[in-house]
């Protein structure tokens, strides 16, 4: 990997190395960022849980534990694939590398359509966050008592729905990828674009692992 | 600075099979763990398993175990913050009823709009 062979190479840098590795320390304090964009709700639900435990345990009833567990192998398997996607260009094999990008765009689209079925039967029941709390008497939405049961809505569809933001950015982050994988940008000399990425997308699976529990699995 | 390839840790394919089953098995261990009744052991025990995979994600699939540990060093950092902010605020709010007289009162569901309107100073 000599500075020749590197079209990507800025002349700013001391080499490549240090180029990639600083691209890497800015990904990580975007991805700190992330986090405290997150701790924000996180906090938020420790305080009403603490405020409402029973409410919290009679509310969380509502969802569905078989769509969030699909979920979580969705999520997980497409972080594999991604994985495996920067795997793939390092040992430089991108064609097999765009197979993997693909997957885990489809894994992703996956984890939208079934969030989708999720938030639809929520709409359907009413059980919407805040003002929007109206809970109907259909057989198949079951009542939940309690005290403000909006509150625990509001904390579901906050979180849900940023990390939906944060898994359609990624997709479109990841389509950008199979675009230029298939254009032979990335090479084992320079995939820069691809672990970072790969970065994002880890971490939104990482967000899903403490969502599932705390919203999904309650005591 | 001259072999720059040998900088970058490539992980096995075994090592990223190995660590995505045991996440399939932990999400497994997790649902099985809710069926039991522990308390208020559940959410610990919930936390603890998510905190293990996360950590296989970080250090495996992030390549946090093989990176400069300035990497590791922003993320610790950011969790140290996490928990400063939710240890802080969960005291306040505990605690702030010894101090003045506010609990966690139940919302009124049609609460007169007058209720908020007229209150423009606190």
């Amino acid at each position: 990997m000599s500075k020749e062979t590197t079209p990507y190479f800025q002349h700013h840098f001391v080499d490549p190395e240090q180029q990639y590795e600083s691209s890497k320390l800015g990904m990580w304090a975007f991805l700190v960022t992330e986090v405290l964009t997150f701790a924000g709700f996180f906090c938020a639900y420790a305080i009403y849980r603490m405020w409402n435990p029973e409410m919290f345990i009679n509310a969380h009833k509502a969802l569905d534990v078989t769509m969030g567990a699909t979920n979580t192998v969705v999520l997980i398997t497409s972080s594999l694939t991604m994985a495996l996607a920067i795997r793939y260009v390092q040992v430089n094999k991108p064609k097999v590398a765009l197979v993997h990008l693909i997957l885990t765009f489809l894994f992703a689209c996956t984890f939208l359509v079934i969030k989708y079925f999720e938030y639809e039967h929520k709409f359907h029941c009413g059980h919407l966050p805040g003002a929007l709390y109206n809970p109907h008497v259909y057989p198949d939405c079951i009542p939940i008592e309690g005290n403000n049961p909006h509150v625990f809505f509001s904390i579901y569809f906050m979180m849900t729905g940023l990390h939906g933001i944060h898994v359609i950015a990624g997709m479109v982050l990841i389509l950008w990828l199979i675009f230029r994988t298939h254009k032979g940008h990335f090479t084992s000399a320079y995939y820069t674009p691809v672990e970072m990425v790969g970065l994002f997308w880890h971490l939104v699976d990482l967000i899903w692992i403490y969502l599932f529990p705390l919203l999904y699995l309650i005591g | 600075m001259s072999n720059n390839e040998h900088h970058i840790h490539i992980t096995p394919l075994k090592t990223y099979l190995v660590i995505y089953f045991t996440l399939l098995l932990m999400t497994l261990i997790t649902l099985i763990s809710v069926q039991f009744d522990f308390g208020s052991f559940n959410i610990v025990i919930a936390m603890i398993i998510a905190s293990f995979k996360a950590t296989l994600v970080l250090l495996f699939f992030m390549h946090l175990l093989y990176d400069n540990k300035i990497n590791l060093a922003f993320l610790v950092a950011s969790v140290v913050f996490l928990a400063v902010f939710i240890v802080i605020t969960a005291v306040d709010t505990n605690y702030r009823n010894t101090l003045y007289d506010i609990r966690a009162k139940v919302v009124e569901e049609q609460a007169p709009a007058e209720n908020f309107r007229n209150k423009k100073s606190y």
